[in-house]
């Protein structure tokens, strides 16, 4: 029973931590960069794939 | 790209779904909002895999390939236009992932206004950003410890976790976001007369 009940709170635990982990990674915020204003007339000219 | 003027939080930005308008296929959705700070423009968005197991993409968008950003998708016209943007790509790397959320506001005469609890996004003819949504600091008394909005100017400063304003632009903050458009111009204004 004791073995029953310390699987489940581990797996419980795991899977707190996995969806802990995956909010973090997928959180997102607003990033500044240093740019030059001549850099900026390059943008979205990139290579497409 | 719409040139209808429009303000918006760049977080309002954040978790939209990215749909292309060829197939309306959901490619991706928004992880952060880029911005240089050169000229303030937004330069584009990271992205993360649709789904909630979905982690970040490599690809990323840059703006110039965003056909329209509306109340609940960021429009693009193929799947194409997410992309290994070598330009983009290279700033977020350089930056070491800078988030500006929760940074301080400071003036150049060394006052601190607030702590940054979102950025303002004007879409016009080109996405710029105007302003800061701050929890303003005792500075801002009476307004210390409400949500206030910040113009700033058309280059904007960093420094280490800071963000620098003109000290002068305590007497051009507003209370609603639908002030700050005119605030801004207003703020801009005087910067040029005074320089």
């Amino acid at each position: 029973m004791e073995v029953a009940v310390a699987i489940v709170v581990i797996l419980a635990v795991l899977v707190l931590v996995a969806v802990l982990v995956q909010r973090r990674r997928r959180a997102g915020g607003v990033i500044s960069v240093e740019t030059r204003p001549r850099a900026r007339e390059r943008r979205g000219t990139g290579r497409r794939t | 790209m719409s040139t209808r003027r429009l303000l918006l939080r760049a977080s309002d930005l954040i978790g939209r779904p990215v749909v292309t308008i060829d197939e309306g296929e959901d490619v991706a959705e928004v992880k952060d909002v880029v911005y240089g700070t050169a000229d303030a423009a937004v330069l584009g968005f990271t992205l993360n895999r649709r789904g909630f197991l979905g982690g970040p993409m490599r690809q990323v968008l840059a703006w110039a390939d965003v056909a329209a950003v509306g109340r609940h998708a960021v429009m693009i016209a193929t799947a194409g236009a997410v992309t290994e943007n070598d330009d983009l790509l290279h700033d977020v790397r350089a930056s070491r992932r800078r988030n500006v959320l929760g940074s301080d506001v400071i003036s150049d005469a060394g006052q601190r206004l607030g702590k940054v609890t979102d950025v303002v996004v004007m879409v016009e003819k080109r996405p710029e950003v105007v302003g800061y949504e701050i929890t303003g600091g005792d500075l801002l008394t009476p307004r210390a410890g409400t949500r206030v909005f910040v113009p700033v100017p058309d280059t904007l400063a960093v420094s280490g976790e800071a963000l620098m304003v003109p000290a002068a632009v305590g007497d051009f903050v507003t209370d609603d976001l639908d002030g700050l458009g005119a605030a801004v111009q207003r703020f801009r204004q005087h910067l040029r007369t005074t320089s």
